[in-house]
């Protein structure tokens, strides 16, 4: 083994394999930080982002839930009325008179 | 595909990662402390702030008597920050390899020139991984690993055997597998780190794997280090996983997230059969090597005999086949041996280089009568549990007692 990386019992040695350690730990833990900050920075304008987007995308919902239900009750008043009640009545004469 | 990054000083690091495991470590340890008998290796215990301090302080003294370098992270980091640990030593060291592992291992003692050679062999490999009986889709497996390949000699001899055929050759894989990978620092700088995302760790190795795929690199991997692996023990101790799981589903979900034609590659790379052909070639290399060692005996037999009897191998022909396929067993593996000549026996006699001890015939039938007839053309002893009348007994111990 080579003298770099000392042996545990050799006890100034061993303290000069933690203190390189040590540093090089510290000094990637800040790099850490830092892309887990870019991370967390982007993911939160990303977060923003979608949120807008579910937003307007819910937006667009209600409003074709309107549209619909104006439609339906369109549907509705002219399946009720006297003309479509009676051209109605008038086709099912004709099928059984079989016209 | 960038330019393959520049040697460097020849020189290994081994990074054991070591987080609990009384019932392992020691002797991982004591496997890597042989490791570093050829002296262009090195080996660093990363102890990721084990809370049983007792404990940690047990292994530093192991460390401290193998001559290992031991390091004891003030506060947990998880696998993958603390494996970075290794790669940052190793690049700071000035190593031109660096090789990251689990310590629910045994090592073989050609370890590192193994794994170190197949590297070099091509500037464009990214990772190496040693070959074992547990290594995720590409294993070798052994029935009763821990107590057929648990110790140094015993896995030794497989890795040594297995050295010897395979030599430099290296078959791709998609992705490595963390257990025992090996890395040239020259590609770490390329490819970068393993991601911290991965919290307490799995998958950090298939995406530091995926990345240099990105690149143009290859991953690799190495049927001539063979190394004895528990499996997921480390993880489990690190609590990453639960005692039900095999991986971080989480952590899958990155995976998939970031490489979403990941899983076809593993099923493209399964299909090619490049391990089930390597498999096959390794187990019938350990088959003929234990026969030819401790002698076998030829065996007439319906019933898939895949455990073990005795110290002999067993060549196992089906009475209702062609006669041409013979199963082998012994030590946990398992071969098929497929024979193309007219006698059984002869041929197996020629591969192996002796005479089986014995032909054990256990269900009659024409396969059996011909073999029968082979054997005692070539006076092999007959033992035939329905008394055939041209029964030649041997002596009991020279089949072997627990035969029966």
């Amino acid at each position: 083994m080579t003298t770099d990386v000392p042996a545990a019992s050799e006890g100034g040695a061993t303290t000069a394999l933690t203190r390189d350690i040590d540093r090089v730990s510290l000094e990637q833990a800040l790099r850490d930080f830092e892309i887990a900050n870019a991370r967390a920075i982007d993911l939160t304008q990303r977060l923003v982002d979608l949120s807008k987007e579910i937003t307007r995308l819910r937006e667009k919902v209600v409003d074709v839930e309107m549209q619909a239900a104006a439609a339906r009750a369109e549907n509705q008043a002219l399946r009720a009325s006297t003309t479509f009640r009676l051209v109605e009545l008038t086709t099912k004469i004709r099928r059984k008179l079989g016209k | 595909m960038t330019e393959a990054p520049s040697a460097g000083s020849g020189r290994t690091l081994l990074g054991v990662l070591v987080y609990g495991g009384e019932e392992f470590v020691p002797a991982c340890l004591e496997s890597a402390a042989r490791l570093t008998e050829a002296g262009d290796v090195d080996v660093v215990v990363f102890d990721d702030h084990t809370p049983d301090e007792e404990w940690s302080a047990s292994v530093a003294a192991q460390c401290a008597s193998l001559g290992l370098g031991y390091y004891r992270s003030p506060r947990n980091l998880g696998i993958p920050r603390n494996m970075n640990l290794t790669l940052l030593r190793a690049l700071d060291g000035g190593y031109e390899h660096v090789i990251i592992a689990n310590s629910d291992v045994v090592f073989p003692t050609n370890l590192v020139p193994a794994l170190v050679a197949v590297a070099r062999t091509d500037p464009a490999i990214a990772s190496v991984t040693a070959w074992s009986n547990h290594v995720s889709a590409f294993s070798l497996e052994n029935l009763n690993a821990p107590e057929n390949i648990g110790t140094q000699d015993a896995i030794n001899h497989i890795s040594n055997l297995l050295a010897a055929h395979f030599g430099e050759r290296s078959v791709p894989v998609p992705v490595g597998v963390g257990f025992c990978m090996l890395m040239s620092t020259a590609m770490v700088r390329e490819v970068g780190l393993l991601d911290p995302i991965f919290g307490r760790g799995y998958c950090e190795e298939v995406d530091w794997c995926r990345r240099a795929a990105a690149l143009g690199y290859r991953n690799v991997l190495a049927p001539s280090a063979y190394v004895f692996h528990i499996g997921n023990a480390t993880s489990k101790a690190f609590g990453v996983l639960e005692h039900w799981e095999s991986s971080d589903p989480a952590n899958e979900a990155i995976i998939d997230l970031r490489y979403p034609d990941y899983r076809e590659a593993l099923e493209a790379h399964d299909r090619s059969r490049v391990i089930h052909d390597l498999r096959a070639e390794g187990e019938r290399v350990l088959l003929i090597a234990a026969a030819a060692d401790h002698g076998y005996v030829l065996e007439v037999s319906g019933l898939g005999r895949e455990f073990d009897y005795g110290p002999e191998a067993r060549f196992v022909v089906d009475p209702a086949g062609s006669g041409r396929t013979v199963r082998a067993f012994h030590g946990g593996y398992e071969a098929e041996v497929r024979l193309a000549g007219s006698s059984v026996p002869a041929q197996l006699t020629e591969l192996v280089g002796r005479a089986p001890r014995a032909l054990v015939v256990r269900e009659r039938g024409v396969v059996a009568d011909r073999l029968v007839a082979e054997c005692a053309a070539l006076g092999v002893p007959v033992v035939d549990e329905y008394r055939y009348p041209q029964t030649v007994a041997p002596a009991p111990e020279s089949i072997g007692a627990s035969d029966r």
